[in-house]
């Protein structure tokens, strides 16, 4: 059973309901999935993500993520161009079970940057997590 | 949500539980990778007490036995335990399940828990006279201690010399601490040398403590059923409901090797005459050649033709690759046989393989 007290959060990125983070450097923002994203599906051993000068949505699903027991869906948080992929992580998927944080998936250059606006700070992500643990106990 | 005995032992070293027709059982405790692989490697113990257990019983209970089951429950020895499927009229798969003879006329067969009430009513119904039918399920527990390494923790557990009872027979052992007798069979969902222990359920947890606490060294893993349906689908092994559900027969489903001719059973002329006829279709264990997982439901294609389909896909820990069983066109099911299965949108080559040599 996953325990909030159990789950890493890190200063300084956005993050979304859908347990992907991003962090943002000027025009450019970094994607990978969330802590609770690698506790919950455990055992992941493929990752799908989108192709450079692909374009994404926020929102929509841009690529999956496959565990021993399920496959899920990315969703991008941002829209906009995708400009480099992370293929180490992609070629060793495994380490996003123990490293989520450190194994960025794509960079997106941002086409709209309001949209940050629509995701969530490090504290309200937590409070929504407690809540999804709590429903699911 | 029905529990097992050991729900709360599970709960305290962390299980990860689900709902799995009306029971709430251990998904996986840390990580299914890790529990698949103690299981190949050394030896893993499940909590399987949400499976069945029907005792049958009486003069006639061999020749209910053999009416009942496709497997042949006369010719066999006191102890000795056997595969079969049970069918309907029309030659299709009610449940698979192992029986094993306990006493000369006393059987007991263990049905998959999704069904237990099923099975039984079909029972019931076509029982020979003389034999008395009892669902003993509640009263037992049934833990599987499963692994290269599992004979010789079983050994330092029972008294009794462990090197007499051979894989597929049963025999009543001694728990010395437990001051118990305790039913074990010699058997398992893996592919390795198993056993499993079929205990009343109050039983049930101090056999759990003393497996894990003689175990120790041999770093004995907790289960759950994520290991176990990733262990039985790299042997190729079927289960119920999903690989069959009243809809596919022992011929499609690559068993006909538990289906014995030389008795009367139900089932027998229809499937007798699908033998006659030749069968479309037939259960192939495929293994994926490039990245990507099946799951059910995905296609098979041969070429551009749509040849079959998934009915249990999964990542294969130790093999590192995806594994599935699928009903294909039979003339693509033969070992070797190059075939795609469907991954979102993308075709991923796969190889019919050999589940002996799985």
């Amino acid at each position: 059973m996953v325990k909030i007290e159990d789950i890493e959060l890190r200063d300084g990125l956005y993050y979304t309901k859908t347990h992907e983070w991003c962090m943002v450097d000027d025009d450019t923002a970094t994607v990978g999935i969330t802590d609770y994203a690698a506790k919950v599906m455990t055992d992941i051993v493929y990752v799908e993500v989108p192709e450079v000068e692909d374009t994404v949505t926020q929102g929509e699903p841009c690529g999956t993520i496959e565990s021993v027991k399920a496959a899920e869906d990315i969703y991008s948080p941002v829209s906009g161009r995708v400009v480099e992929v992370n293929t180490e992580v992609v070629d060793s998927p495994e380490v996003l079970n123990t490293a989520p944080y450190d194994s960025w998936l794509f960079k997106v250059k941002l086409s709209n940057k309001k949209e940050l606006l629509n995701l969530l700070s490090k504290e309200d992500y937590l409070e929504f997590l407690k809540k999804e643990i709590e429903k699911g106990e | 949500m029905k529990r097992t005995p050991l729900y709360d032992r599970e709960k305290d070293v962390g299980a990860t539980f689900t709902e799995f027709h009306g029971w709430e059982l251990p998904l996986y405790y840390s990580s299914i990778r890790d529990e698949h692989l103690a299981v190949r490697n050394s030896v893993g113990v499940f909590d399987v007490s949400h499976m069945g257990n029907f005792l049958i019983s009486g003069p006639g209970s061999p020749y209910t036995m053999n009416y009942i089951f496709t497997n042949n429950f006369v010719k066999m020895k006191r102890r000795q335990l056997k595969y079969t499927h049970m069918l309907d009229e029309s030659g299709r798969i009610i449940d698979d399940m192992i029986g094993g003879m306990l006493e000369e006329n006393e059987y007991m067969v263990v049905p998959n828990a999704s069904m237990i009430e099923e099975d039984l009513k079909h029972m019931l119904e076509n029982h020979r006279s003389n034999t008395l039918i009892e669902n003993l399920s509640d009263e037992y527990a049934i833990i599987a201690v499963q692994g290269p390494r599992a004979a010789e923790l079983m050994s330092r557990v029972v008294d009794y010399n462990l090197s007499n009872l051979r894989f597929f027979h049963c025999d009543y052992m001694r728990f010395p601490s437990l001051e118990r007798e305790i039913l074990v069979w010699r058997s398992g969902y893996t592919g390795e040398d198993g056993f499993e222990i079929i205990v009343e359920k109050d039983g049930a947890g101090e056999v759990w403590d003393l497996l894990f606490k003689k175990g120790e060294d041999l770093k004995v893993r907790p289960c759950g059923l994520g290991a176990r349906d990733t262990l039985r689908l790299e042997k190729g092994f079927l289960l119920s409901g999903q690989d069959f559900n009243r809809d596919r027969t022992p011929l499609e489903t690559n068993c006909e090797w538990v289906v014995k001719w030389d008795h009367d059973f139900i089932g027998k002329e229809a499937l007798l005459k699908q033998k006659e006829k030749g069968i479309k279709e037939k259960l192939a264990l495929l293994l994926m050649l490039e990245k990507g997982v099946p799951r059910p439901g995905y296609n098979v294609y041969k070429g551009e033709e749509l040849v079959g389909k998934v009915s249990s896909g999964t990542f294969v820990p130790g093999k590192e690759t995806g594994m599935a069983l699928a009903y294909v066109r039979k003339e693509l099911s033969d070992f070797g046989e190059l075939l795609e299965v469907e991954i979102r949108r993308r075709r991923v080559p796969a190889k019919v393989v050999d589940p002996k040599k799985m």
